[in-house]
């Protein structure tokens, strides 16, 4: 037994610190072998990677090639990761209408879009943490997609922005516009099995996708969630006191947002005769009391001192005598948070994203036919939706009763 | 495109890999050598047309001027050629990268302007290269002749393998956009190699390992590293002037082995594809977390820089300065400062400047440059000298490496900050509570951090494990410390093989999202 052990001791030792070769090495196969072994070994992965990478410059899920197959995209959606990725693929193929804005436009479907506008091409290109920097990059682009007549584009507090920061999700959708032939965002298991889908002549698709999809649309409505009512409870029975304080003047110069952004994507679509809506997006008037109270945000960390959600009214009010200010008379801006058929908290999955689908098709009808239009005439009668909505809240108490 | 991209790897690089090897039997050297100039030439077209045609043209102007310098007759002619050669390369670097220094001159500014916006992509490694190859034809011309024209074992002399040569050895791809800075003496001898141009699985092994090695670096520690504990913070005191005392730290301890596993892996890459083809490039980075001073550390971090700076800058100015010293019968001091201290100086600014137009790189070279002073200085004292014999090597090392290492973590720190206002925003941030909302990194990215650290420490760099197969060239013989557990030696066995072949299958699966090296943008 000793003597076993030693030799496997002195085997490892050989093996990882490369002590010389005992006497008589090599004359046995297996010694022969272990040379010969390491190049076979590490071909493996190699020739794996070679298949992955055949697979995708054969079919160019992306088109990011001037070669492989037309793209076949599923109808289903797809998890943002891929969705940012497609962007290009998206926009180089005719669409009516593009949607595009931060979590809180993602959960529109398709055939949502279609119903309520009556068209059959839509498509949602929305994902999380939309900035102004990635918003301009994406807009700019789509506003040349062939048989466009509509964009509909979410406006959040996260285009308050000042800076030129990027999400990864954001930097994904720069990139697939930026991409060239040898850039590989394509190189992942997921997307290659989906390649081979297409390959075989089904869609750009992976059942694995679909769950994940899911989450977006059946989430549980925020009112189940003990610990988000019982912080919005606490936000709105104890509110911070600067939630009616005013705020310290910002000027609409120093939101990118508004000259790099809208207004050459509305010139421009204005020039192609597409129709803009911009949507200030529908969040529950308690969640503006937890802002308040809790404001940090990573996407948005800089609200000044004052009430919080006045700023972003502001901001609105800066969007909306742009348009007027620059004749763009193609975009229309839509105060959809102002409107209380909008806000209800049960049709929100967490303290401001809409999710139910009633609410998402009464959203998009109410857009339609322009119920909440707002104007820098009617700007003021929004303003005082707004804070009267805001005030409203304060005797409000959660109870699971209800 | 760069070495780390998945079309280059599992594609480009296997047909390259087959058309050299098709070449090099069908048509010799001339064959393989011609398919390396053309796909160094994709590689480089990949970078953008404006790279391509700068670098062709360059490259085509360095050999003729190589060849009058290897060549000619006249003295003059010889001189000439060299400082005009010089002159344009380092006038083609100032002008794609100072653009911001230059902007103000009339003409020049706006031909600056326009270079650095045609070329985003470093030419600082390339310009290097080439300006060293004819500063090698100006003192070894006899050999670097024979280099470029010595035909292979069996072939005739042929009129074309000077320029062959030179335009494999001025853009052969693995090491033209960050190195490592080769010497033409060191690289083109190897052409004319009787087994060049073929593929031997040796040198597969090594530059496979070499290659796999350089990617674990990358991907798992210096992307990693960045997105976890630097970028976020450098971003949040450039944004608001400020952060958590403790994320400081941190960003600062972690930016250094960043740094080092970025660009070491790059250079580990390099020489591994290099090696594929039966080229050996000088090694880059020996251990540099383990220096025991800064002089020690320059022996270690970006050799290849250090070693071309101090030939053909150090020494010419310090040997100018000793014998002004010496014209001016001054000693001492006087004398030390302009035969040492001042070249010193000049030597660390211009490495400081070499990676961009920024003060904190300026203050970063003249920083490293009193501090190499100040050391050298003091190991020349009698009382040090005396003092090192009584003091045990162990604890002697020890001592240098506690007061090198935290010394380097901050002089880091000023190179990585934008501006000196930031660099000293982050010191500022010393001492601050936790901003409200920042969560603190996990038992697993601290874990990661601690295992970057620890082999950066004890565990041997690449050429220590491959030592017995030549991987690179050493240009300085630094003495290993690697504790003898840790002192691990690799072989082309079914074991190294297996943990190859784990390495680049891990690395396969974070492929998808390539970082730009740190160096691409000096």
């Amino acid at each position: 037994m000793p003597a076993i052990i030693d030799t496997l001791l002195s085997a490892i030792r050989r093996t990882i610190y490369g002590a010389p070769r005992r006497r008589g090495a090599g004359k046995t196969i297996l010694d022969r072998a272990d040379h010969g072994f390491f190049l076979s070994v590490v071909m493996l992965p190699v020739l794996y990677g070679i298949g992955l990478c055949a697979i995708l410059m054969l079919v160019d899920p992306y088109d990011l090639r001037p070669w492989g197959l037309p793209p076949k995209l599923t109808h289903e959606g797809y998890p943002s990761i891929v969705k940012v990725n497609l962007v290009r693929e998206y926009l180089n193929s005719p669409h009516e209408l593009i949607m595009l804005g931060s979590s809180t436009a993602m959960p529109f479907k398709e055939e949502q879009l279609n119903a309520a506008f009556g068209y059959t091409t839509s498509v949602n290109l929305s994902y999380e943490a939309l900035m102004p920097p990635d918003a301009g990059r994406v807009l700019a682009a789509a506003v040349a997609t062939p048989n466009l007549k509509r964009m509909l584009i979410g406006v959040d507090y996260v285009q308050m922005r000042g800076d030129d920061k990027m999400e990864y999700l954001g930097r994904g959708a720069v990139a697939s516009l930026d991409n060239q032939w040898f850039d590989m965002p394509d190189f992942t298991l997921p997307v290659v099995k989906a390649s081979l889908n297409r390959l075989k002549g089904g869609n750009f698709d992976l059942p694995e996708w679909r769950p994940e999809v899911a989450m977006l649309y059946d989430a549980p409505p925020v009112t189940v969630r003990p610990d988000m009512m019982k912080m919005l409870d606490d936000s709105v029975a104890h509110p911070d006191r600067a939630i009616f304080e005013p705020s310290p003047a910002r000027a609409c110069s120093s939101y990118p947002f508004i000259d790099h952004v809208l207004v050459p994507v509305g010139r421009a679509a204005m020039a192609r005769k597409i129709h803009v809506d911009l949507l200030f997006p529908p969040v529950p008037f308690q969640s503006y009391y937890n802002w308040q109270k809790h404001p940090y945000s990573q996407y948005y960390p800089s609200w000044g001192t004052g009430s919080h959600y006045r700023q972003l009214v502001d901001f609105y009010e800066c969007i909306v005598n742009a348009i007027a200010a620059n004749g763009l008379t193609n975009v229309t801006a839509h105060a959809l948070d102002a409107d209380p058929r909008l806000t209800r908290i049960t049709d929100f999955r967490d303290t401001i994203h809409m999710t139910r689908p009633e609410a998402l098709r009464r959203t998009l009808l109410t857009i339609r036919h322009g119920d909440d239009v707002v104007t820098p005439a009617t700007f003021g009668i929004y303003r005082k939706r707004m804070d009267a909505g805001v005030a409203s809240v304060s005797t409000w108490r959660w109870s699971s009763a209800k | 495109m760069s070495l780390v991209h998945p079309a280059l790897l599992f594609m480009c690089l296997p047909i390259f890999l087959i058309v050299f090897a098709v070449a090099g039997r069908l048509w010799g050297s001339r064959g393989a050598l011609s398919v390396l100039v053309a796909a160094s030439l994709l590689f480089g077209a990949t970078q953008g047309i404006a790279f391509l045609i700068v670098i062709v043209a360059s490259a085509l102007l360095n050999f003729a001027l190589l060849m009058v310098i290897v060549r000619s007759d006249r003295p003059q002619s010889v001189r000439l050629a060299l400082f005009a050669g010089i002159a344009a390369n380092i006038g083609l670097l100032a002008l794609a990268k100072y653009s911001v220094w230059l902007g103000w001159i009339s003409v020049i500014g706006t031909a600056s302007i326009s270079l650095a916006a045609l070329i985003p992509t470093t030419l600082s490694f390339l310009t290097f290269q080439r300006s060293v190859a004819l500063l090698d034809g100006f003192s070894a011309r006899g050999a670097v002749a024979t280099d470029l024209q010595k035909p292979q074992r069996g072939e005739a002399l042929s009129p074309a393998d000077p320029p062959l040569r030179f335009l494999a050895f001025a853009s052969m791809f693995p090491n033209l956009l960050i190195g490592p800075i080769a010497y033409l003496v060191e690289v083109v001898p190897q052409f004319a190699r009787s087994s060049f141009g073929r593929i031997r699985s040796i040198d597969l092994s090594i530059g496979l390992t070499l290659l796999a090695i350089g990617l674990v670096k990358k991907f798992y520690f210096a992307d990693i590293i960045g997105r976890d504990w630097v970028d976020p913070v450098f971003a949040d005191v450039a944004i608001h002037g400020s952060t958590g005392g403790l994320r400081a730290f941190e960003a600062m301890a972690a930016y250094y082995v960043q740094l080092y596993f970025d660009f070491s892996g790059y250079s580990d890459m390099a020489l591994g594809v290099a090696r594929m083809i039966g080229i050996t490039l000088p090694i880059n980075f020996d251990s540099p977390s383990r220096a025991t001073g800064i002089v020690d550390f320059y022996r270690r971090w970006h050799i290849t820089l250090t070693r071309v700076i101090a030939r053909f800058m150090f020494t010419p100015l310090s040997i100018a300065g000793t014998r002004y010293a010496a014209r001016k019968r001054w000693r001492g001091s006087p004398a030390k400062a302009v035969a040492l201290w001042l070249p010193l100086i000049v030597n660390f600014i211009v490495i400081g400047l070499w990676h961009g137009p920024r003060l904190t790189y300026v203050l970063f070279g003249t920083i490293h440059g009193i501090w190499y002073i100040l050391e050298t200085e003091v190991r020349g004292t009698k009382w040090w000298k005396k003092r090192r014999k009584t003091i045990a090597e162990p604890i002697r090392m020890l001592g240098g490496f506690v007061l090198t290492i935290p010394l380097l973590i901050l002089t880091f720190a000023l190179f990585r900050s934008a501006t000196l206002v930031d660099f000293g925003n982050l010191l500022g941030s010393f001492g601050k509570p936790a901003e409200p909302g920042i969560e603190l990194p996990s038992t697993w990215k601290f874990a990661q951090l601690g295992l970057a650290y620890a082999i950066v420490m004890l565990a041997p760099n690449a050429y220590e494990m491959l030592g017995r197969y030549r991987p690179g060239i050493r240009s300085y013989i630094n003495a290993s410390i690697t504790p003898r557990i840790f002192a691990f030696r690799w072989r082309p066995t079914l074991f190294w093989g297996l943990l190859v072949c784990a390495a680049i299958a891990a690395v396969i699966s974070k492929m998808s999202a390539v970082k730009p090296f740190a160096y691409q943008v000096f």
